[in-house]
């Protein structure tokens, strides 16, 4: 019933509330506001709430910002690489890429917001840039992407919005010399957009990747390590986004599709397989690694249950179900493969921002001063930390989390999502 | 963002997580507190030697292990000391050249 009203392009009238729609949303603004004021409480008791200290100096929200942006890097390679290498049969799903990558990144920079201590001093990154500083890169490149994603975005919605008479369309029209333009637009967008997301990423892997006093990240396959996991993720969430959006009847593609985009996620965990194997070996190679060493603790310490997790359950498994061309026929086998691909991805980041932090690399006792006193009896010195978030952590996360799907929700609902023949 | 201390092999720079725990009423002396949310590392008590006088930890340490001086001038204590008794820095191989030495213990005598 719904789907025919949809059809036509025109969504849903706000005068006809779907009742499930509105408890979601008012759920998603319900857990936004705890994550918000969990965020006040922060600022105003400082990081020390969080599990972080000065031996673990990043935790989730570092990992949830490298985790999003490469969900939007993802995406939007996905959407451009079918743009201009022809892929046509992704043509159904592109606008759904290209949405997803917007939302990502802007989930992406909300979750850098809570890690910084003073918040209010963020115009001196823009002010007093340090232009060696990665970090600086890695926000300029952040800003320009999300510009690139939401014309991306507006471009692809542009024309069925005039046809509506929206005055988001910005007065340009459907006349066939605009849809020329347009479509040329497009193209030029693809070429931009294609290596902004691979920069992005990079730019990401960099801010780990170049830094000589960490010896576990120091590595040249950091960038593409990070590329290719962003090639995984991404693809897998707008997988699963494409065949939740399909069953609330806002797409419409077939399965033959599914398949295809599952056997293209194979390929990429492959690669993605073939990068964490190559840097392990260089890793461990040249001799056995000594206990304490961040290779150690991956393989056969601290951190080995989650590395083999994410080499057997994150990469093997989603790679066995899509390789078989039986089981990737069907749908839900691809959305299964999808999930636990996304899951395995984010224990790799774990693994890469935990791991390559948890024991300070002077090996000279008393270590690192942890950062904040101890109760009596305990040292304030640690050679190594533990990590585990915080609940203020996880409310915030919690909440940003819930934008994110608020926003995608919302975008669903209104924005034409389907290619006009 | 916290970048710095965390680009630090040394964990010299510090970040402050929360509001300052003092358990006694010492004060921060010559130096303003610093706010919640900033790094910060030690200055080498800059403060101090405007004044022509040693940082504080140099100064008060009863068994004299510190020593501070002018590593830029080749004839200064420092550097004597650092030649005479072959002082070493951390992680050397990393090319950081950090600006603290550390000299090998002496046999004792006199004992």
């Amino acid at each position: 019933m719904r789907a025919t009203v949809v059809a036509d392009g025109r969504g849903v009238s706000l005068r006809h509330p779907n009742r499930a729609l509105v408890a979601w949303l008012a759920f998603l603004g319900f857990v936004m506001l705890v994550g918000f004021g969990a965020w006040v409480y922060q600022t105003q008791q400082g990081l020390a709430v969080t599990a972080m200290r000065n031996t673990v100096m990043w935790g989730q929200y570092i990992l949830f910002f490298m985790f999003f942006v490469g969900l939007s890097a993802g995406g939007l390679i996905v959407a451009s690489s079918g743009r201009l290498f022809g892929a046509s049969r992704m043509k159904p799903i592109v606008r759904l890429a290209v949405l997803e990558a917007t939302i990502a990144i802007t989930l992406a920079a909300a979750f850098l917001l809570p890690d910084i201590g003073r918040p209010e001093r963020i115009w001196h990154l823009f002010r007093y840039p340090n232009l060696t500083s990665p970090l600086v890169w890695d926000i300029a490149i952040v800003s320009t992407y999300l510009a690139i994603s939401l014309l991306y975005v507006w471009l692809y919605a542009r024309a069925d919005l005039a046809r509506q008479g929206s005055p988001l369309a910005l007065g340009t029209g459907t006349s066939p010399t605009t849809m020329e333009r347009e479509h040329r637009a497009k193209g030029v967008l693809a070429w931009i957009g294609l290596p902004a997301a691979v920069m992005l990423h990079s730019i990401t892997a960099w801010i780990f990747g170049l830094q000589i006093s960490r010896g576990f990240w120091y590595s040249a396959i950091m960038a593409p390590l990070f590329v290719s996991s962003a090639l995984v993720s991404g693809l897998a969430l707008v997988i699963l986004l494409a065949l939740a959006v399909r069953r609330v009847g806002r797409l419409s593609f077939g399965d033959d599709l599914v398949a295809w985009l599952g056997g293209l996620l194979g390929v990429f965990i492959a690669v993605e397989a073939f990068f964490v194997l190559a840097e392990m070996l260089t890793a461990a190679y040249p001799a056995a690694p000594f206990e304490g060493d961040p290779v150690y603790r991956l393989l056969f310490g601290q951190f080995a249950p989650l590395f083999w997790f994410e080499v057997v359950v994150g990469l093997g498994l989603p790679f066995v179900l899509l390789a078989v061309r039986r089981l990737r026929a069907q749908p839900r086998v691809v959305a299964a493969a999808a999930v636990i691909a996304i899951v395995g991805i984010y224990v790799h980041r774990l693994n890469i921002v935990l791991n390559g932090l948890s024991v300070s690399p002077v090996g000279l006792p008393p270590g690192v001063s942890i950062g904040t006193a101890p109760a009596s009896g305990a040292s304030s010195f640690a050679m190594a930390y533990w990590y585990v978030p915080s609940i203020v952590e996880w409310l915030i996360a919690a909440g940003i989390l819930a934008g994110g799907a608020f926003l995608f929700t919302i975008a669903v609902r209104y924005l034409p999502l389907r290619e006009e023949a | 963002m916290h970048w710095l201390p965390l680009a630090c092999p040394y964990g010299v720079r510090t970040f402050n997580w929360g509001a300052p725990d003092r358990p006694t009423d010492f004060e921060t002396g010559m130096v303003p507190p610093r706010p919640v949310g900033t790094v910060e590392k030690c200055t080498m008590c800059v403060h101090r030697l405007a004044d022509d006088q040693v940082p504080s930890c140099v100064w008060s340490c009863p068994a004299q292990a510190r020593i501070f001086g002018d590593l830029a001038d080749p004839d200064s204590c420092v550097n004597q000391l650092v030649r005479d008794r072959e002082g070493e820095r951390l992680l050397e191989e990393r090319g950081t050249e950090p600006k603290v030495w550390f000299l090998p213990p002496r046999r004792r005598r006199g004992l």
